[in-house]
């Protein structure tokens, strides 16, 4: 069996929150980038990526958020990330992902830095 | 050079303070602010730029701070200029002639003009452990600031100050730069280990080919890509995934023939090929109308098994050579998966094949041997019923030989065919509570004649305390019967013995059938359950018998259990769980109920 992503999202009026938990692999497609979508449909224009519950990243994985994260920047809006554990934060960087994504320790911090740079 | 302020001491306190603000700076820019500050304030110059090499040998220059007017941002210098860098660069107007080659590295005009706030001030090289890490570019120094000689002494303390800074400074960030590519490396190895763990997993190709694609995206922050692959070896190349890739109707379009000298190409020489070295060599190749940077072959041997074609990185960087290197790693480690799942799949293809051969084998043989007893059966009653039309007598004996004949065949055929369905056919038993000792007890009825006449001793030793279990009775009746019947069959007339014990278990009511006849041949033991498999002689056996056993014990969510000797006998051993024996209890409960209602 697989293991899976679990993917919910919290929607307040300037910005959304997408709790991922389990393992971020190849099966997590279709669970994200739907969720992602929807979002966007909703015009939300900052979305933040809750990883704290996140087990595992791999090279899937990451090419899974560089497409979020083209997407996201496509339809003009924003993306975050908070909850990374240090070496997938170093992962981000080593592939240029924090370039589009804007990473934070935690949600508050990264919520007043990306709201006070508009 | 010559004046009055400020005194010696004073100059070299000024000194140590920039000393200690320029080992406290973690970048160039920060560096230069403190120097050309520190040149300001010390020697009263006015024009002040330091510059860095941009490329190695350093003929470009780039800015990284000035004083006053900002200098050019970048300059280029011929080599022989740099060479007659003066060593005694204490010499005024070393800057004038030294500026007087630089050009501007974009546009290739002279950048002379620009530089004359420096006319009669000094180029003094920043140099460390034998490498120049900057030039100090001054303007003219103030009359009144050092005594005559002084200067000097302060300046070269203060360049080699900064120099040393600027070492410090290139020194971590080269550390970083070589940390962060062994942390690169590092999860390269991890990604290629995790590869080879996991991708064999993926039975599925539509995953696995996805999978080596994005790894191989996701591993380097690649931005597009794409996947090209046939469906069976030898067949053209069509875009199985593509991610970040705008396609179009390329996708459903594109194909590459396995023979198209670019894939060729490919599988001779093994490597990666840059988009130029495509466009150079292949400027009509249809795979140019994709947009990608690097083709990567996955080559097993035999041949290329899959193209990546991948685009830019998220940096903007382009791949290097050790990041194409690992990269024909994945795609080789990947190339051997493909040809793995290719061979398991023909295997599994001969083995279907090869079992359907010998079912259709084994069914044939059992029908031709019916269909014997029929043509044998008919003819033979054809003749009798010729004798009956020409008014001759007929032998009631051979009468009853043939018609039985017949009739055993008919029996026959429609036992196999019943086992064929049972066996082709998954379906839920159909549950009702039923009693084990007396389906037995049943069974037993059935066959007492047959018993009798061939002697065979039979010992029944049933719990009295069994409780019904919801069963299917009719196919629950089937398996025992199956059981009995191969019990008579395995042993000999006269001595043959068949023990049917049932035992109420803590998890479990099973049943045994034991017999003392020819047994199992140990080699025979795992095909036992096969369909058509049967050790029976002749056409005796339909080959389905212990098949279907197994397939309605297991749908009762039971299991059947058999130890044998060659020679010695057999034991079958079937269990039903409690938990459908209690529900047994329950569903009789609840009948009585009913029927104590009625």
């Amino acid at each position: 069996m697989a293991k899976q992503i679990r993917v919910q999202s919290e929607l307040v009026p300037a910005y959304a929150v997408i709790r991922l938990s389990g393992f971020l692999n190849i099966f997590a497609e279709e669970e994200i980038e739907g969720e992602v979508n929807r979002l966007l449909e909703l015009h939300c224009p900052l979305l933040l990526l809750d990883f704290s519950q996140v087990e595992h990243i791999d090279s899937a994985g990451i090419t899974i958020l560089v497409g979020v994260a083209a997407k996201v920047g496509d339809a003009q809006a924003r993306l975050g990330a908070y909850g990374l554990s240090p070496h997938y934060q170093k992962i981000f960087h080593m592939v240029g992902l924090d370039d589009y994504i804007a990473v934070g320790e935690e949600r508050e911090s990264l919520l007043a830095r990306l709201q006070s740079s508009d | 050079m010559r004046g009055e302020s400020p005194p010696a001491q004073q100059a070299l306190e000024n000194l140590s303070e920039t000393a200690a603000r320029l080992s406290a700076c973690k970048d160039r820019e920060s560096i230069a602010r403190e120097l050309l500050q520190a040149a300001g304030e010390l020697f009263g110059v006015k024009a002040g730029a330091i510059y860095v090499p941009r490329d190695a040998p350093a003929r470009l220059w780039e800015r990284v701070g000035s004083l006053g007017e900002p200098a050019p941002a970048a300059m280029a210098l011929p080599e022989e200029t740099l060479r007659a860098l003066p060593e005694d660069w204490s010499q005024t107007g070393s800057a004038q002639r030294l500026l007087a080659g630089t050009v501007n590295p974009s546009t290739g005009q002279s950048l002379a003009k620009l530089f004359e706030p420096f006319h009669g001030g000094l180029v003094i090289p920043l140099a460390a452990a034998e490498r120049l890490e900057a030039l100090l570019l001054l303007g003219p120094l103030a009359e009144s600031s050092w005594r005559e000689g002084e200067w000097h002494g302060g300046l070269a303390a203060l360049a080699q100050q900064g120099a040393m800074a600027l070492y410090s400074v290139r020194l971590a960030s080269e550390l970083q730069a070589l940390r962060e590519e062994l942390d690169r490396k590092i999860l390269q190895l991890l990604t290629l280990f995790e590869v080879g763990r996991e991708i064999h997993s993926f039975a599925h190709w539509e995953l696995l080919t996805k999978n080596i694609l994005y790894t191989a995206m996701g591993n380097l922050g690649i931005r597009e890509g794409a996947l090209l692959a046939p469906q069976r070896p030898g067949e053209p190349l069509r875009i199985w995934h593509s991610r970040g890739m705008p396609m179009g109707r390329l996708a459903e379009d594109f194909h590459l023939p396995a023979q198209d000298p670019l894939v060729k190409h490919l599988g001779k020489v093994r490597r990666a090929l840059e988009r130029g070295a495509v466009e150079q060599s292949f400027p009509h190749n249809r795979v140019l109308k994709l947009a990608f940077e690097v083709l990567l072959p996955g080559i097993s041997s035999h041949g290329v098994e899959f193209v990546l074609l991948l685009g830019h990185k998220l940096s903007g960087k382009p791949l290097s050579p050790d990041e194409l290197e690992y990269l024909m790693i994945l795609c080789g480690q990947a190339a051997v998966v493909f040809e793995n799942q290719e061979l398991v799949r023909r295997s599994i293809e001969r083995e279907r094949l090869a079992a359907v051969g010998q079912a259709l084998a084994g069914l044939s043989h059992d029908f031709r041997g019916i269909l014997q007893g029929f043509d044998g059966a008919s003819r033979h009653l054809g003749k009798l019923l010729e004798r009956v039309r020409e008014g001759r007598s007929i032998d009631a004996a051979k009468l009853d030989k043939w018609w039985g004949l017949l009739c055993s065949s008919e029996r026959r055929l429609t036992d196999l065919v019943q086992d064929i369905l049972e066996y082709s056919k998954p379906r839920e038993p159909v549950r009702e509570a039923c009693s084990i000792n007396a389906l037995i007890e049943e069974l037993v009825r059935q066959r007492r004649e047959e018993l009798a006449r061939r002697k065979i001793h039979l010992e029944l030793d049933l719990a009295p305390s069994l409780p019904p279990v919801e069963a299917d009775t009719t196919r629950l009746y089937r398996v025992l019967a199956n059981l009995f019947d191969n019990a008579c069959d395995a042993v000999s007339a006269g001595t043959g013995r068949i023990e049917v014990r049932t035992r109420m278990q803590p998890d479990a009511v099973t049943v045994e059938v034991k017999d003392n006849g020819v047994g199992i041949a140990p080699e025979n033991l795992p095909r036992l359950f096969d369909p058509l498999f049967t050790t029976k002689k002749g056409s005796e056996g339909t080959g389905f018998g212990l098949a279907n056993v197994k397939k309605i014990v297991e749908e009762h969510r039971g299991h059947i259990e058999i130890s044998s000797q060659a020679g010695r006998g057999s034991v079958f051993r079937i269990a039903i769980p409690l938990e459908a024996a209690s529900r047994g209890l329950e569903a009789a409960a609840r009948r009585d109920k009913k029927n104590e209602k009625a």
